[in-house]
């Protein structure tokens, strides 16, 4: 059993490299989807911070529908699906943080401009991803050809 | 009582309650103060007359001006000197008036004070060339029965006119406040089912009005809607049973009007027969739509397998289409199979889904339709997508009204009921039918049923 790292960027679409992952994997693993975000600035946000909150307002209806469709298409190769947010800003935090969760493998887009993470105000996690030592596998997935904000599920379902 | 009346009595209840505290403590306090203030002058008094009598007597004179230089005369002041080892506490009681007690409190901590009515007394021991002295002096409390007097109508006469003052502001207050709900009132009695078209004017910085007004004219924007649909489908139904009955009776009419062959009666009778199949089949939907649609009725609900569902519908659709090219995408059909179980009615379920797939066949040419489904923990999502001629942006609005066609459908063939009746049927079940289309580009249909747990 291994932890695997899978960047997101919340849309509907980018679940498309969970699936991917999931099908190239044979043994139920545990999936982490990770983004990553900046700690906000000012000492009053900072106060008020919570990690559920940020999290529920990052993720959309459809999106948790949308992984809510693949854990019961894999319900065996599943065994948890879980969503993390990294705050760091260097290359040893992030090795720190793979070894705060244990990950032994990621999987990446082969395309690193097909994921898009600005639209919720985030940071690219693939070059944190490449220059750290993971294994890496990497996942055909580059037809992110417009970046609009209405997610239908129809994109995961009907591609 | 209304809501401004109500306003401005319990502003002013509330105002007057403040300012009644606020003046009671003022009165007492000072009062108090005034108390303590005459004893403290009565005081000084047998204080400077003791020294005045038994320790200067030769400079009595110069201090007695003095005295009355810079002590100003009290009301009926009296200055009583006793020497101390004579006096019986009882006989000096009862010559000045005062209770024996007072004069005990002096003999025993050195100092007493007492009041009778409106004369105040003040009494301490002096002791001076070895001897102790009893001096109580005396006098009428000026400051009691005028000053604080004065205090108490000032008092009152500025509560009065408070009053009068806070109510004025309240009535004002209200005023102002209401301001805007009354011309909120005032223009939603202009609108009637005549102008539904008028709007209420948003106020812009009035957030609690601004989402009355919002909701006002949300409100107005559906019941507007529903007047409309309402008007459409009178006028859209009767044409649409009609054209049939026109064309029996064009057709009736004709075959009657001369001797005909036996041939032509049957050709005529058959086309009567083919309208009249028409109109009844209209009926029928008709119908239908109206028992989906009542909301109270009592439907037998069973469980029933989603992808059994699809493909009953997909083999339907195939027999009233045979080019139809239909493909089914079970790849995300979760792994545990009772997630596929949904509590319905199996022949409305049916009739919804394969309305919703005989249009996206229909209105695509017989292109390709994918339907896909997938179950998330709540819902059940059944997707289907053609690449059709899709619905015009300005017309998606209009899309659930019954007999309703796109602008686009003029080729095609069709009543125009299904998918409202396909809505009426997921409604029933719960669900959520939703339309995505771009025109040219083909439409994709989302039916989301809850799970049966």
């Amino acid at each position: 059993m291994k932890n695997i790292l899978v960047p997101t960027d919340f849309t509907v679409d980018a679940l498309v490299i969970l699936k991917k992952a999931i099908e190239q994997e044979n043994e139920a693993h545990n999936f982490i989807l990770v983004y990553g975000k900046h700690l906000p600035g000012s000492i009053s946000e900072l106060m008020f911070f919570s990690k559920s909150t940020l999290l529920s307002s990052l993720e959309s209806k459809s999106f948790t529908e949308a992984k809510g469709i693949l854990k019961n298409r894999y319900a065996s190769r599943i065994k948890t699906l879980r969503t993390a947010i990294f705050h760091g800003t260097n290359h040893s935090a992030f090795e720190n943080f793979i070894k705060a969760n244990k990950i032994d493998k990621a999987y990446i887009p082969e395309n690193p401009k097909s994921l898009h993470p600005s639209i919720k105000k985030g940071f690219d996690l693939i070059p944190f991803i490449k220059k750290s030592g993971l294994e890496l596998s990497l996942v055909a997935y580059n037809d992110h050809s417009q970046v609009n904000m209405d997610e239908v599920l129809a994109k995961l379902l009907v591609p | 009582m209304n809501t401004r009346n109500k306003i401005i009595l319990s502003l002013t209840a509330l105002v007057l309650v403040y300012i009644l505290i606020f003046c009671g403590f003022i009165y007492f306090s000072i009062e108090n103060y005034s108390y303590v203030d005459f004893y403290k002058r009565l005081e000084i008094r047998a204080v400077t007359a003791a020294k005045i009598e038994l320790e200067h007597r030769q400079d009595r004179d110069i201090l007695l001006e003095i005295r009355q230089d810079f002590l100003e005369k009290l009301p009926d002041e009296k200055i009583n000197i006793a020497d101390l080892s004579g006096v019986d506490p009882r006989a000096k009681a009862k010559k000045l008036g005062v209770p024996v007690s007072f004069i005990e409190e002096i003999l025993h901590r050195g100092k007493g004070f007492y009041n009778h009515e409106n004369t105040y007394f003040s009494g301490i021991q002096y002791e001076t060339q070895g001897k102790n002295y009893l001096v109580i002096a005396s006098a009428e409390n000026y400051y009691n029965t005028h000053h604080n007097a004065y205090l108490k109508n000032l008092l009152l006469a500025a509560l009065l006119v408070s009053i009068l003052i806070i109510t004025f502001f309240a009535y004002l207050f209200s005023k102002m406040v209401f301001r805007p709900v009354k011309n909120i009132i005032d223009k939603m009695r202009e609108i009637s089912s005549e102008n539904m078209h008028l709007r209420l004017e948003v106020p812009k910085n009035n957030e609690e009005l601004k989402n009355l007004t919002l909701t006002f004219n949300d409100m107005l924007n559906r019941l507007e809607t529903s007047f409309e649909t309402q008007k459409n489908f009178i006028s859209n139904a009767s044409h649409e049973l009609n054209t049939p009955l026109t064309s029996i009776m064009g057709e009736a009419d004709v075959t009657l009007a001369k001797q005909r062959s036996e041939e032509e009666y049957r050709t005529a009778l058959g086309n009567i027969l083919e309208d009249a199949e028409k109109l009844s089949k209209k009926t029928e939907a008709l119908l239908l739509l109206a028992h989906t649609g009542f909301n109270g009725k009592v439907q037998k609900f069973e469980d029933i397998r989603i992808d059994e569902l699809i493909l009953e519908a997909e083999q339907t659709t195939h027999k009233i289409y045979p080019n139809a090219q239909i493909h089914i995408d079970f790849d995300l059909l979760p792994e545990a199979s009772e997630k596929l179980n949904v509590k319905g009615n199996r022949q409305l379920l049916h009739m919804a889904v394969s309305n919703i797939l005989l249009n996206a066949c229909k209105y695509s040419d017989f292109k390709e339709v994918r339907v896909a489904l997938g179950v998330s923990d709540d819902n059940i999502i059944i997707m289907i997508k053609d690449k059709g001629i899709g619905i015009p942006k300005q017309e998606m609005q209009y899309i659930y009204d019954p007999f309703f066609r796109a602008s686009n459908t003029g080729k095609y063939h069709g009543y125009g009921i299904g998918l409202p009746l396909s809505r009426n049927v997921i409604q029933m079940h719960k669900g959520i039918l939703s339309v995505f289309s771009a025109e040219n580009e083909g439409t994709t249909v989302e039916i989301k049923l809850p799970v049966c747990k």
